[in-house]
């Protein structure tokens, strides 16, 4: 059972490429040179590596026009669970780009269909975190005060429509 | 192996029974996933959600990524079923490869594993048993090898290399990884509960044998003698994992690699003929 010679050909290709793409994601790493990596070969490698111990939240914070300000609730927007206790908001990297185009879609959003005195002007968004406690699931509300840190990444980022 | 004995085993014909179980399980656990997260399809794949992505793909609208994602599930059954096998193997990764692209925010390593899988099976002639395809003339005693060995490859590679990578991370080897994993938000009420009555050296230990496994049955699992046991620790790694952590279908995948890519085509028929004299009700 060898097979036509174009297909063992083919599979030999097929082999060398694919030992070369991982070897190639392998080594890019220790050499220093993590944009040789191939995806998405080694995208499993790096599952459950590191655990911080501490959970985070993405807090996001409204100016109305007026000034006042408010907690901005995010989950009726993002209803699918991406762990068994977040949603998918507090998964996004806490960089100021991908945070800026949550500001801007969140206020497309709200103030489509906002009435005029409740539209946001500007919104804040912080990354709040707190350490686990072993074997309990502990929410924001129940971490102590003391153990809380908040991360400011955007303040007063205006809501595009508004801004000049 | 001799060189003949190499050069058929990489690139000559096998037995189609394993590319086919593991097609059929494959397929059905996509549909299982793409039915899960249909109801969502409005947040995570049309334009009235929020993505961020790398990869430059249209995004649909709220109908359209309904659309979308119930023919990611249609096409998978198709494939789980061996009906026009290549082709609904190939529509699966085309569904899949452009949900993955859209929704890269709830994206895991669960899904690029499996869009690696199912392009390796499509290349393969896993319709050639066990499939609608078979019993319409397309059944074929012995199929190209060099998918099925990529197959292995892979999980055996993603082993190997998560490994050398909790080798390598502070607080694996101790443990402290692990028992902080458990309690996490991805934790299941029972990782939450074995956080709580576990000692530190039992998180030490179950460490150190992750890592040992991870490093040590990609070679095992070629060798014949040892497979059983490979396997067989395996599964229960993976079935801990399950029960201690959400991490989605990649365990379940990982099993039915286990189960199906690395047996030889004797031991799969013999526990086939097993499980079905187990199943059907016997004859008079």
């Amino acid at each position: 059972m060898r097979g036509p010679p174009l297909r063992r050909l083919a599979g030999a290709a097929l082999l060398a490429g694919y030992v070369a793409a991982v070897g190639a994601s392998a080594l890019a790493g220790p050499l220093g040179v993590g944009g040789v990596a191939v995806w998405p070969f080694n995208r499993a490698w790096w599952v459950f590596h590191a655990e911080s111990g501490r959970a985070h939240h993405l807090r996001v914070i409204a100016r109305f026009d007026d000034g006042r300000r408010d907690e901005v609730d995010l989950a009726p927007w993002f209803a699918w669970p991406a762990s068994r206790r977040t949603l998918r908001f507090d998964e996004l990297p806490r960089d100021e780009g991908t945070l800026r185009a949550l500001a801007a879609w969140a206020c497309a959003r709200h103030n489509r269909e906002a009435r005029a005195a409740d539209r946001w002007a500007a919104l804040s968004v912080s990354d709040v975190s707190w350490p686990h406690a072993r074997g309990a699931w502990r929410t924001l509300a129940d971490a102590p005060y003391a153990e809380r840190r908040e991360a400011d990444v955007l303040f007063d980022e205006p809501c595009p429509e508004r801004a000049p | 192996m001799r060189a003949s004995q190499r050069s058929q085993f990489w690139l000559g014909e096998v037995d189609p029974l394993p590319l086919a179980l593991y097609r059929a399980g494959l397929g059905a656990l996509l549909c299982a996933e793409g039915l899960q997260r249909l109801p969502y399809a409005a947040e995570l794949f049309s334009d009235a959600g929020f993505h961020r992505s790398r990869f430059a793909v249209p995004v649909p609208s709220p109908t359209g990524a309904y659309a979308l994602a119930l023919a990611s599930s249609v096409a998978a059954a198709a494939m789980a079923l061996g009906w026009r096998s290549r082709l609904s193997t190939l529509a699966a990764l085309a569904l899949w490869g452009w949900l993955y692209a859209i929704d890269q925010i709830g994206e895991k390593a669960l899904h690029s594993v499996a869009l690696v899988a199912l392009a390796m099976l499509a290349l393969s002639d896993a319709g050639a048993a066990l499939s609608f395809d078979a019993r319409r003339g397309s059944a074929k005693a012995a199929v190209w090898a060099t998918p099925l060995r990529l197959l292995q490859l892979q999980f055996a590679q993603v082993y190997f290399f998560a490994g050398v990578v909790k080798l390598r991370a502070p607080g694996w080897l101790d443990g402290a990884v692990l028992a902080r994993a458990m309690s996490s938000r991805w934790a299941t009420d029972a990782g939450l509960w074995a956080a709580r009555v576990a000692p530190d050296a039992a998180w030490r230990g179950l460490g150190r044998a992750t890592v040992a496994y991870e490093l040590l049955a990609p070679l095992l699992l070629f060798v014949p003698r040892a497979r059983r046991w490979v396997i067989a620790a395996g599964l229960a790694l993976h079935l801990g994992i399950e029960a201690t952590l959400g991490v989605g279908w990649l365990g379940w995948h990982f099993m039915l690699a286990l189960l199906t890519l690395y047996p030889s085509p004797e031991a799969l028929r013999r526990a086939l003929t097993t499980a079905r004299a187990a199943c059907l009700p016997r004859r008079a």
